[in-house]
């Protein structure tokens, strides 16, 4: 059982019923993971819809980490220059990262339901990658924050 | 005049006689010797072409897995029959082998292995395969220290920097393309980011001079994807080393020119991503007379994924990419598409068609034609596969 289930920490208790729910569903992801482009979460995140750079949204104390990947191989942002992209009614707001190794950090970024996301990475030899979210997930990690 | 001189004079006579009666004519005959023995007939030259394939047999067999059999030679294309997984199945890559082999007008054989890029859903089976077969590997560097690091000699594996010929026969030979990887909507690649990608030119040269030729290629984009120039930064013995390398345009018209060609025949590219973009470039620059996707079902559809024994579990429609449809028929150039995993063509000097492949599909339980066993899902990646600017 993945820790992500609750933003941080131990996983919540879950009754047996919704225990083999929980894995009959993780079995079902299971079977695809290696699928090109539909890479499951591998820290309780949301991941992008689609494309050929992967990145998984997490909650975090201090804001909203995106975990990088290439294909489920984690992918060193080192040098590269981030940005969060979030469509909030009607408005748009641009924060930009922090890359830290495979891992980008998003500093007091909180999502509300319905914001509609994307992520834009410059890496640092040139090549532009974009990440977006579907409003499904990104109100599922919206909620998350929201609870906690 | 004695007798011999007597026979002499009257066989020169009687033949003179019979040449003017032949002849018709009433000429002076010039000489009365006899006719000189006509000389033999000079012997034929050797057909320089006289050993050479007649077609090529191509399969198709899931995502971007080929294999081309050209004449007595074998080429595999990345052949990963399984898509999920970090390491090698060595009993899929078997089965995957005895399929080709085949027998009969089916029978193939595997001389030559390539690898576009290092992907799960391209290059896990490679050291297997690389194993199995016992050929030669051409394939991006990175791939080679993995093959190395499997227990695959070193010696077996050439890392690809572009531009290489791979000459299978004097009448076959392989371009290794530097070429780009996927790339989505408002995403831009020079090479920085993602895997080294290669492309293969074909071309092969048929009995009556009519030169074969095919790309194959990962999907990719247009625009500056195409034309930018390739950047890749390699670290050995702890020294970062950055090359740049010609765009992925300059480097298929380096190719195509080497190669002594004037156009390709068949392009068998995407469609991942964004095949309009690049096709309103490709098409035209290098003459593209027949347009093939193959880079399908990689992707789960409908919590399907890739399983050779399923059948495809999504079909290609050219109406998933009605820019391209629309692109192709203004250009007057055809889409041609596999049906089901391991669909077979026949391609020679009056062109390309299918060919039966019945033993090969029922090893996996596929069907003779058409699609199944499985059910089949819609494109998991339609209305995603072409952007507003392309």
């Amino acid at each position: 059982m993945r820790a992500g289930l609750t933003p941080r920490g131990k996983p919540a208790a879950l009754r047996p019923a919704a225990r083999r729910v929980l894995a009959a569903a993780l079995a079902l992801v299971s079977v695809g993971v290696c699928a090109h482009g539909d890479w499951p979460p591998r820290f309780g995140g949301v991941m992008n819809d689609g494309g050929e750079t992967s990145f998984e949204l997490v909650r975090a104390a201090s804001g909203i980490v995106a975990h990088v990947s290439d294909h489920g191989e984690p992918l060193d942002v080192t040098g590269s220059a981030p940005e969060l992209q979030i469509r909030r009614g009607g408005r748009k707001v641009v924060v930009d990262g922090r890359p830290r190794g495979t891992a980008i950090v998003f500093p007091g970024v909180r999502l509300m339901v319905g914001d509609e996301v994307a992520l834009k990475l410059v890496t640092a030899g040139g090549s532009i990658a974009f990440g977006r979210f579907t409003p499904p997930a990104v109100t599922t990690l919206a909620s998350r924050s929201i609870r906690k | 005049m004695n007798t011999r001189l007597k026979l002499l004079a009257l066989a020169t006579a009687t033949a003179a006689m019979g040449l003017q009666g032949c002849g018709g004519s009433n000429a002076p005959i010039a000489a009365a010797t006899p006719a000189p023995a006509p000389a033999p007939a000079p012997a034929p030259a050797p057909n320089p072409l006289a050993a050479a394939p007649a077609n090529v047999l191509m399969t198709w067999f899931g995502i971007t897995n080929w294999h081309y059999q050209i004449g007595d030679k074998g080429v595999l294309l990345d052949g990963e029959v399984v898509n999920s997984g970090s390491t090698a199945n060595p009993a899929a890559v078997t089965k995957a082998f005895n399929a080709l082999k085949g027998t009969g007008t089916e029978a193939r054989s595997i001389d030559v292995v390539l690898l576009g890029h290092v992907h799960p859903d391209h290059s896990v089976q490679l050291p297997e395969w690389a194993k199995q077969t016992g050929k030669t590997v051409y394939a991006p560097p990175a791939a080679c220290t993995s093959l190395v690091a499997a227990g695959v000699p070193a010696s077996q594996c050439v890392g690809l920097k572009g531009g290489e010929v791979i000459k299978l026969n004097d009448f076959a030979s392989v371009r290794a393309v530097r070429w780009v990887h996927s790339v989505d909507c408002d995403e831009f690649s020079n090479g920085t980011g993602g895997p080294e990608t290669f492309g293969f030119l074909f071309n092969v040269t048929t009995p009556t001079g009519k030169v074969l030729s095919w790309y194959v290629s990962d999907s990719g984009a247009g625009g500056p994807d195409l034309t930018a120039p390739r950047v890749v930064t390699t670290t050995a013995n702890g020294v970062r080393t950055t090359t740049t390398y010609g765009s992925p345009l300059a480097n298929l018209k380096a190719a195509v020119k080497d190669a002594g060609l004037t156009g390709i025949d068949m392009w068998q590219g995407g469609p991942e991503s964004r095949m309009v973009y690049q096709a309103r470039t490709i098409v035209p620059e290098v003459q593209v007379k027949t347009f093939m996707p193959h880079h399908l079902n990689s992707r789960a559809a409908g919590g399907q994924p890739f399983n050779l024994t399923y059948g495809m579990h999504y079909p290609y429609s050219v109406d998933d990419q009605p820019k391209l449809k629309e692109f192709m028929a203004t250009v007057d150039v055809p889409q041609i598409f596999p049906t089901n995993y391991f669909d077979a063509w026949v391609y020679d000097k009056d062109g390309i068609r299918t060919t039966p492949n019945t033993a090969m599909k029922a090893v996996y339980g596929l069907p003779a034609t058409g699609a199944g066993p499985g059910v089949q899902f819609p494109n998991p990646r339609a209305g995603a596969l072409e952007c507003v600017p392309d």
